[in-house]
Order: structure tokens, then sequence, then C-alpha cells
């Protein structure tokens, strides 16, 4: 075993420690629900699922991230996604469950997951993501954990001067406010569907 | 000279005062302490005590040595300019890609480099 995967082992058992060691979560309080690699076989790709943060048009929602992790890390970054899936996939997840379903789980609590991500800086087609952490400001300091959870903060405070989603990002730089969040409302519940 | 003139009369003084005590017979004692509990602060000379490149403690040898079985004399750990410190193979490493600190992203330079 190197030293990347003896670092990413580390990490592993902390934020399993910490999200599911106790009743109450702090980390799953600040937005982050799971966080581990896809397989056991490879610790170079892991998913994560946040939550949107309240009152922001992304509360009540989950979403997910596939985070590929460099041979060389934490020398370099990790790239992270979210999970984009096209319109077919979509509309056959939600297929799946009834409408009645659908309209009774929306009004519980973390109901759905959305499987389109729109945001300023993040590109709707391909849930590429920008954050000047994750490119050139990236240090060995962070974690896969604090990575995740600075993605959940910039859900609540969107970068419109460096946009991937240019729609969006003028809708904040005019500042309609009512239009961007309306927006952004109408993709999530579009492109939801029931998080098994 | 009056430097030593004072130290003088300070060790004159206590016996002076003791040979008194003596003529007078023993006092009646005004205080006795009985019990006394020292408190000491201590903390580490370094502002972490984890390298935040590969998450080890700082006085554990860094992830690498410690997988090949060094022990930590063999690594010694590097402090820079900013007080933040981390293992010198660590460093070293992440210098190659960016020189600045991983925690606050200030320029690196070593201050020095301590052996464990």
């Amino acid at each position: 075993m190197n030293s990347t995967e003896k670092r990413l082992l580390k990490e592993y058992r902390n934020v399993q420690r910490e999200l599911h060691g106790t009743k109450n979560s702090s980390l799953r309080k600040s937005g982050l629900l799971e966080l581990k690699p896809k397989s056991q076989s490879d610790m170079y790709e892991w998913s994560a699922t946040i939550e949107g943060p309240d009152s922001t048009p992304y509360e009540n929602t989950a979403f997910d991230l596939n985070i590929k992790i460099p041979r060389s890390y934490p020398l370099e970054p990790p790239e992270i996604y979210f999970v984009v899936l096209s319109d077919e996939t979509i509309r056959k997840l939600q297929g799946r469950s009834s409408k009645k379903d659908v309209e009774v789980l929306k009004k519980a609590p973390i109901t759905h997951k959305c499987f389109k991500m729109p945001h300023p800086n993040v590109n709707f087609n391909t849930g590429e993501i920008c954050l000047d952490i994750l490119k050139k400001r990236w240090s060995p300091a962070w974690t896969l954990q604090s990575a995740i959870l600075a993605i959940v903060v910039l859900l609540s405070n969107p970068e419109p001067s460096s946009p991937l989603n240019v729609d969006l990002a003028n809708l904040l730089r005019c500042e309609d406010e009512t239009a961007y969040k309306a927006l952004i409302r109408f993709y999530i519940e579009e492109y939801s569907a029931i998080s098994t | 000279m009056s430097d030593q003139m004072d130290v003088d009369s300070l060790e004159a003084t206590p016996t002076e005062q003791s040979q008194q005590q003596q003529d007078n017979k023993p006092k009646k004692k005004r205080f006795e302490v009985k019990k006394w509990t020292a408190v000491a602060f201590w903390s580490w000379d370094q502002s972490n005590e984890t390298c935040a490149i590969c998450r080890n403690h700082l006085m554990e040898p860094c992830i690498d040595c410690a997988a090949t079985g060094k022990d930590r004399s063999n690594c010694p750990r590097a402090v820079g300019m900013c007080n933040h410190s981390f293992h010198l193979h660590c460093i070293d490493t992440w210098i190659k890609t960016r020189n600045s600190c991983p925690l606050d992203s200030s320029d690196w330079s070593l201050k020095e480099v301590i052996q464990n």
C-alpha cells in the first residue's frame, strides 16, 4: 500500500467515524450525507452525497458527486463532478415510482435526489465544478471531506464572475433573485427522482 | 561596584534577622503551609501537531517512512517562517508543485529543521 492509499484509508476511517459513529453527526448537519469509495477494490474512485443547504433553492434535495483521485494525491487535487444523468435515464428513474409516491415524498424532509445541477459555477451538462481550491488554489492540507464541504458552501455562495452556467450567472448579476431561485427550483423539480 | 554592595547587604539582612529571632526565642508561626498544589501549563512549540500533508503526527515519522519501517530519527520535521510544521519529506515533495505553505498559502520559506 503506497502513501496515497494510506492517507485515503485514514480519511475513510475518519469520515465514517464522524458520519456514522455518533447519532447527531455534525458532518451530516453541515450537509455531507455520505462519502466513501465506490467499491472496496478501488481506492481511487469515490462517491459522495450532499444535501442542499437550508434557505437556498437547493434545500431538502440530495445531490450525488463523483470523485476521481489522482495517483499523486494529496499533491494533486481530486477531480470532483456532480453526477449528471441524461434526461432519458432520469425519466426512467422517475417512472419507477408512481406520481403519488413522489408527491408524498416531496413533503418529507430530504425527499428527492436531483440528477442535474443548476448552479452558476457548475456545468449543467457535465457536472464540472468551477472552484479555485479544486484547481489552482489546491493545497495538500485539504481533505476529500473538506473539499466536499467547500462545494456545499459554494451552493449557498455562488460566484457569478466565473460562471459555467451563464444563464444562471446572468440572473444573479442582474440581481433578479426571484427569477434565479425560481429557475433553480424548476430544474430541481424537473430532474429529481426519489432517492434510493 | 554598587551591584556588589547591594548583594552584600541583601545577604547580610537575613542572617541578622535570623540571629535576632534566635535571640528572642522562636516566635509562634504565623501560618503554616499544609498543602501546596503546583499548576504548570505547557504547549507544543509549533502551531500544528499533525502533518497536514500526510496526516501523521509530527512526533511520528511521515507516512512513507512509517511504511518502510524507518524510525523517527530519520524523519525530521520542518518549520516554516509562518510557524507551520510538516515532515521535511512531505513539504519537500509539495514545494515542487507550488512554493507555498499548505496551511495558509503564504510563500514557503524554511525557518528550521528539527531532528526528532
